[in-house]
Parts: C-alpha cells; structure tokens; sequence
C-alpha cells in the first residue's frame, strides 16, 4: 500500500501538479513510487525496463495531471492505471519487435489435432477444470494477472496453449462469480 | 438504457470483459457502443473497473532505486544532473517539450489501442445518430456556424465519404469520438465531460510537418464543426487529430499550450 498520504492529500497534490507545481511531484513521487514500480513490474517482469516506464509514468503524471477529476476515481487508482497502461504499452511494442515469422503463424488452436487427442485433451481439460473449480481465489487470480498484463481471451489462449472457446469458458465461470462482488467495492 | 431495466447476466459479462481488457473484436465493438449508449451498462463498466482498481492497490510495493527519482528530479527540482543520466533524461525531456514528437507517440499508443475498422463503423454509427440538440462550433477559419444536419435531415454513409477517429485518454478512456462527413466539411463530436471552469478542450490536427492547427474549442458533450477548405485538406487518411485543454477566453490558439490528453488517427471507411 502506499504509505504516509492519504487519499485527499493525494488528491491535493495532483491539483497542485495542474497548477503547474512542480514541486509538488517529489512529495507524490515518494508516497506511490514504490507501488507503482511493483504494478510496472507485475506487468513487464523485468526490472530494468520498469524503471525507464516509471519514469515515464510520472512525466504522463506530470502531464496529464489537469485532467485527473476526483470525482470519477480515487487517485491512486488513477496512478495505478496509467503506470499499467504505460507498462502494457511497453511490453506490446517489445513483444512486437520480438515476434519471428514463425511467431506469426502460431495457432491458438490445432486444426490438425487428430480426433483421439482431441477427445482426450477435453477430458484432461475437463478434470483440470473441476480441479480449479474448487479453487476460486486461484481462478480470480488468473483474472488479475490478465488484467495486469492486459491479455485479452486470445493472448490468454495462446500462453495456456488451449482453445479460445475453453479459455473463455473458464474465465466466464469466474467472472460469474466475482460480479457479485463488484459495485459493493 | 438496458430494456430490461438492469443488466442481464450476459451484459455484466460483456461489461466485465470490457472492463478488464478481455474483450475483442465484435465484443469490443459492441461494448464500446453499449457504453456511449447504454447508462447502466456503462455504469458497470464502471464498477467493473473500479474493482479492478482495487486490485492494483493491493499490490505490495518494491523498492525503488534512488537513480530513477534522480532521473526525473531536474524536471521537477532544478537538481544537478548526473553525466550517466544524460541520456535518458534527454529521452524525458523530448517527451516534454517537443510537442509533436510527444503526439506521434501518443499516436502510437493509441493505434494499438483503439479498435479496429469495426469498431469505428459503429462508433461512425453513434456520433451521425446525434440529435437535433447537437451544439455547433466554428473554427475561427470557417465563418459558418450554422449545424449541418438534424434529425430531420438524416445522413445517407452509404453515398458519403466518411471518417471517424477515437481519441482515448492516457487511460483508455474515449476522449472523443469523431465523425468527418468529407462531403459536407463537418466534422462531428461526441465529447467526453471535462471538469474545468476556465479551461475548454481544444482539438487540433497535425499537418504534414507535424504543426498543429487548431479546429477550435470542443467546449460541449456534442458538437459539429464546419470545417474552413484549409482544415479539410488536412484532414485526410491518417491525419493525427489530438486533444489539449485551454484557455477558452483566447481561443482558438495558433499553437497548443496544454499537455496532449490524447490523440487519434483519421481513418476513412
């Protein structure tokens, strides 16, 4: 959690940064930093390219700070969100410059899958599936780290090397559950 | 509004998706418009995000070496900076300063962020169904304030030439949603609620040398400029249109003086 301000002081120091403070960056640099690297790294997974985003994040602070109103969020989340943004933006143009020609071509799903492998993919798949049923902070946890990482289904699918349609299912089961959960934050 | 009055089980799923980043393609598409169009849908958007805020919050912090605070200290202390620093504080303070180098890479951003054809098709669809109540802003250029269309008088796209643009915020949030009937020369808006008292948002598009020229206030929800011969020319495929907030007692600007708070890129359909 960040430390030693609270959310009305950060708040304050946002509208000071508006009205062109620059001072004021250091007191709010010092209370979310830390926070905010950690939300960098969750993302990118690699420390020294996080600390060039984390900079960056604060000059889009720095930037952006007129347009932070405090009646659509709290401010941290408002913090919170650009420093992800500009860490999923980081990793999709350095996963874009990495993709290979064969990278290109990679399916989600194998069409040439013969049938017996099919049939008994599902059922391993199905297994799994009750498995993780039973385990639901480990299922919400697969939603935050997609959230984290900006995956969407397709990503998601790739990485676990299963169907879309699975993958969906999966998600959509959770996200069932968690709803209840959400407008009572 | 939803016609059941409260969302089904599959809206709050497509909100949830939407929300999270899980969302693609037609299900992007189709939430986009649900949030312009739809309160209580947007509203769960909402909420959905404002969870997953609070999952951003409960991350433990990490360390932070002293060099990145040095980095960035002469941008806000006047401090000394260090000869190995040079470069990347170089790197920053491009960022700041140069305003078109900082729109090329909101630009960049924004391209891997926004929707694709079929998404601006249906944003297209949203900003031409404006009512008749929509406002209308001249450029300073133009001369003619006068709306172009109104309900009564409903556009044809199939025989237009017609682009549309998403500016989202750092965010990701629509900024502004823009409609350019290329026939007529007007340029429709649907624009996000700023909150601010003297300063308005002002829209600009960059011309070939990456200058930006003003297209005059945005100072409503929902807007239709009448655009001057000069703009239309610039506004062709692939023209950067951007978002800055100022002063609205001195507008329209010859150059911007707020932080870009987001771009988009004209694409025609």
């Amino acid at each position: 959690m960040h430390s030693g301000i609270t959310p009305d002081e950060m708040s304050h120091l946002l509208a000071q940064l508006a009205d062109g403070k620059r001072s004021s960056m250091r007191l709010l640099y010092e209370a979310t930093a830390p926070q905010l690297f950690a939300i960098i790294i969750k993302v990118t997974r690699e420390r020294s390219s996080a600390e060039d985003i984390l900079q960056e994040t604060y000059i889009k602070i720095w930037n952006n700070a007129a347009g932070y109103d405090p009646g659509k969020a709290q401010p941290f989340a408002w913090l919170a969100t650009i420093a992800r943004n500009s860490a999923i933006d980081w990793q999709r143009s350095h996963y874009q410059r990495k993709v290979t020609p064969q990278d290109s071509f990679e399916l989600v799903e194998d069409e040439a899958e013969s049938a017996d492998d099919r049939i008994e993919r599902r059922q391993l798949e199905k297994r799994l599936e009750e498995v993780l049923a039973q385990l639901p902070q480990e299922r919400e946890a697969e939603i935050r780290d997609a959230f984290f990482r900006g995956n969407s289904y397709t990503d998601l699918a790739r990485a676990a090397k299963l169907p879309l349609g699975t993958i969906k299912s999966r998600i959509r089961r959770t996200l069932l559950q968690l709803r209840k959960k959400v407008g009572d934050d | 509004m939803t016609e059941r009055g409260i969302l089904s089980e599959e809206l709050d799923l497509l909100a949830a998706e939407y929300a999270l980043g899980l969302a693609e393609g037609v299900e992007h598409a189709r939430a986009v418009m649900l949030e312009t169009t739809d309160g209580e849908f947007a509203l769960r958007v909402a909420q959905w995000r404002d969870h997953a805020a609070n999952w951003l919050e409960d991350i433990e912090g990490e360390s932070v070496g002293e060099h990145v605070w040095r980095r960035l200290a002469p941008l806000f202390e006047g401090a000394p900076i260090a000869a190995n620093d040079a470069a990347i504080l170089a790197d920053v303070r491009d960022e700041t300063t140069d305003w078109a180098a900082q729109a090329q890479s909101w630009q960049t951003r924004s391209y891997l962020a926004i929707a694709a054809s079929l998404v601006l098709a249906i944003l297209l669809g949203t900003v031409l169904t404006m009512g008749a109540g929509s406002g209308t802003v001249g450029t300073g250029q133009a001369g003619d304030t006068a709306p172009i269309a109104n309900a009564q008088d409903p556009i044809e796209p199939a025989v237009r030439n017609l682009a549309v643009a998403q500016i989202p915020s750092a965010e990701g949030v629509p900024l502004i949603s823009a409609a350019l009937d290329s026939d007529q020369g007007a340029l429709r808006l649907r624009v996000a609620e700023f909150d601010t008292v003297d300063k308005a948002p002002e829209l600009w598009v960059l011309d070939a040398t990456g200058t930006p020229n003003s297209l005059g206030l945005v100072d409503g929800r929902e807007l239709t400029i009448q655009l001057s011969a000069e703009l239309r020319a610039l506004l062709v495929e692939g023209a950067i249109i951007a978002v800055t907030l100022e002063d609205r007692e001195t507008a329209p600007h010859d150059a911007p003086t707020g932080a870009i708070l987001g771009t988009g890129e004209l694409v025609i359909l």
